[in-house]
């Protein structure tokens, strides 16, 4: 494969443009890697507004009709649903755990069964979160294990 | 309002479900232990108990909302009592003493003393037991789980490359 890059001080933004015999499955995952490069969440912190990257999110939480997502040291709210988020968030490593949770799997540290045919994931900072009996059957298809 | 009926309707569900599996051994055990009567009022009476407190327990383990504020271990050494006196209790009852015979002369206080004694540490003993073997089973999954997320991390890492 071979990249070239063609710095041009006419354009205003970046251009990807992907030249290749056929469009097979390693063009979609270069596709799918770019466009999650710029992917950040919108998210208010103490009444001030910030743009988080997607990277950085452990987890997407709602609770009582609001939606937070979670980083290492900050909690941030979200006007968007849940749904929105997961359908923007397709496609990057970030999968329902419950009704009420994504996870972001890049950012899980360990995981282990529970009873019930859940799953216990411990994420990077040490948070605890469960994946409920519907959605424990995807994770694992997602990671290639039973 | 919403969770406590979702878990007043699984204690219910599972309740039946024991319940009814109760009823199934003591239909199975009834000519041989009554052979000229029908089951005792007792009998149903333990069997209506013990399935309570087992469905109340299993609710208790595999709730959603309760795993989510507290971890496997807590959740089981706190139902291990209830269900330890309530298994030794279905011991006593229902299989040490025709092990054991020590029930054969019901004046003999001190035998009935050891057998209830003796059926509380058979029944916590498998209690122990079980739970080990889902520990032991789920350690060793849990290995399996993590080798699989590392090499998922480094095929997402590999595609950050391209």
């Amino acid at each position: 494969m071979k990249i070239k890059v063609n710095p041009n001080v006419e354009l205003r933004e970046i251009e990807v443009v992907i030249n290749c015999p056929r469009e097979d499955e390693t063009v979609q995952r270069i596709v799918a890697t770019v466009r999650a490069i710029n992917k950040r969440l919108h998210g208010r912190f103490d009444n001030e507004s910030y743009n988080v990257d997607i990277n950085e999110v452990l987890y997407i939480d709602s609770v009582d009709r609001r939606v937070f997502f979670y980083t290492e040291s900050q909690v941030y709210e979200t006007e968007k649903k849940l749904y929105e988020l997961e359908e923007y968030l397709g496609n990057s490593s970030f999968f329902r755990a419950s009704k009420s949770t994504i996870i972001n799997l890049n950012r899980v540290r360990s995981l282990r069964p529970e009873l019930g045919a859940r799953l216990l994931l411990t994420m990077e900072n040490g948070e605890k979160v469960l994946v409920s009996r519907q959605y424990a059957q995807s994770i694992k298809a997602v990671l290639e294990v039973d | 309002m919403k969770k406590l009926f979702i878990g007043l309707t699984e204690v219910f569900s599972t309740f039946i479900i024991i319940l009814g599996i109760q009823f199934l051994l003591l239909m199975i055990r009834a000519p041989f232990v009554f052979p000229n009567d029908d089951i005792s009022r007792y009998e149903m009476k333990i069997c209506l108990i013990t399935a309570l407190v087992f469905a109340v327990a299993h609710v208790f383990i595999f709730s959603d909302h309760i795993a989510e504020k507290m971890p496997m271990l807590r959740r089981c050494l706190i139902s291990f009592l209830p269900c330890a006196v309530t298994a030794g209790h279905l011991v006593y009852e229902f299989t040490s003493s025709s092990l054991l015979g020590l029930r054969s002369d019901g004046h003999r206080l001190y035998a009935q003393v050891f057998d209830m004694y003796f059926s509380v540490i058979v029944g916590a003993i498998g209690i122990v037991l079980v739970f080990f073997l889902i520990e032991m089973q789920f350690r060793k999954i849990g290995k399996r789980y993590d080798k699989a997320l590392q090499e998922y991390k480094q095929r997402k890492k590999e595609e950050g490359k391209l």
